[in-house]
């Protein structure tokens, strides 16, 4: 993960870097489109990388019956990795989810403010530029807030999913067990 | 697998949004700059003869992006019974902003008797910024039949106009060819 972010923050400067050395490959408000992605994705990236941790650690105990890096899981759970292997892996992932609550709501409260300003530069007369860089901006967050949005439905759709295959295993367990009996 | 299904459907038409969002800033973006370098012509969408200022008053649209720079006014009167007259060089000096109407009002001599019927050409010159040449415009309105209408219905028919031209054009080179 940390190479990850690594390189988004490389190539985060290297588009600032060009923006400020006023390199005209592109038109101004395609930089800034580029550098406000880039820049709210870096704020998301703690929330993207959890939400993949949480996408293939589902779909690999779904596919293998196994816990795939349960170091990671433990590190963001905050749980030891004897309670991971004792509670069901669906509590697991959706602790993890809930513990993202804080970062969630600082993450769309940037993206909200950012489209509040850029409705609020509407009412500017046309032909100012501020008006067109700000809402290129807000264009900008808004593919890397969709990309977010993304990743968190497909991160709660794979934990429900996997809760549901838990809990029928459980109750065929227990019929098993109860016929057995 | 239903949910994942649901939320691949959400996912994907709000990315079509997101999309359009994003591609139709960037086209509109390119467009307005494009727009705004066109000089365009100063189209007269109202004129009337006003007897309290003994003027002429011309409402004056400007078509384009650049900003028309109107630097002097003329006006010739030529009534119905007995001789007219022509003025030239009258200092005007008035910067109409690209899509934006202006009143511009050209006065007569003093003491003009003017008739429902008598006419008035009231002429303009101008020129835009960054192109070395001066041009010239003029309107002819007759006392009592004031003219208005308003710049969307001028773009209205001026667009219907050309499509007809295009249509009379491919017909045209499709005779041609045929000839050919």
């Amino acid at each position: 993960m940390n190479f990850w972010f690594s390189l988004l923050l490389l190539i985060f400067l290297v588009v600032t870097l060009l923006v400020w050395l006023q390199i005209s490959l592109l038109s101004p408000e395609v930089w800034l489109i580029l550098l406000s992605s880039l820049a709210l994705g870096l704020f998301a990236f703690r929330l993207l990388s959890a939400y993949a941790l949480v996408i293939t650690t589902a779909d690999f105990y779904k596919e293998k019956g196994e816990i795939k890096d349960i170091f990671s899981l433990s590190k963001k759970s905050g749980k030891s990795e004897e309670e991971i292997q004792k509670v069901p892996l669906s509590v697991i992932l959706a602790l993890i989810l809930e513990g993202l609550a804080p970062f969630r709501y600082a993450f769309y409260l940037a993206f909200m403010l950012l489209l509040l300003l850029s409705l609020a530069v509407g009412f500017l007369p046309p032909g100012v530029p501020l008006k067109e860089y700000i809402e290129a901006l807000f264009w900008g967050a808004a593919i890397t807030a969709f990309i977010t949005w993304g990743f968190e439905n497909f991160a709660e759709a794979a934990v429900a999913e996997l809760a549901e295959m838990e809990s029928s295993q459980s109750d065929n367990n227990q019929n098993q067990q109860q016929s057995q009996g | 697998m239903g949910r994942t299904l649901t939320t691949a459907l959400l996912t994907v038409l709000g990315g079509l949004l997101v999309g359009m969002g994003v591609g139709g800033f960037i086209t509109y973006t390119s467009t307005a700059k494009y727009v705004q370098s066109v000089p365009g012509a100063p189209i007269v969408v109202g004129a009337k003869y006003d007897q309290e200022k003994g003027a002429m008053v011309l409402d004056i649209f400007n078509s384009g992006g650049l900003p028309i720079t109107v630097t002097s006014g003329g006006l010739i009167f030529k009534p119905q019974n007995g001789n007219g007259y022509a003025l030239a060089n009258i200092p005007v000096n008035l910067v109409i902003p690209g899509g934006t109407i202006a009143r511009i009002e050209i006065k007569l001599k003093e003491n003009t008797e003017v008739k429902i019927g008598d006419i008035l050409v009231g002429s303009l010159i101008y020129s835009y910024p960054y192109i070395p040449q001066v041009y010239s415009t003029s309107f002819e309105l007759t006392v009592g039949k004031p003219y208005k209408t308003s710049p969307s219905e001028v773009i209205k028919k001026a667009s219907e106009k050309a499509q007809e031209q295009a249509q009379s054009q491919s017909a045209q080179t499709q005779t041609q060819n045929q000839n050919k």
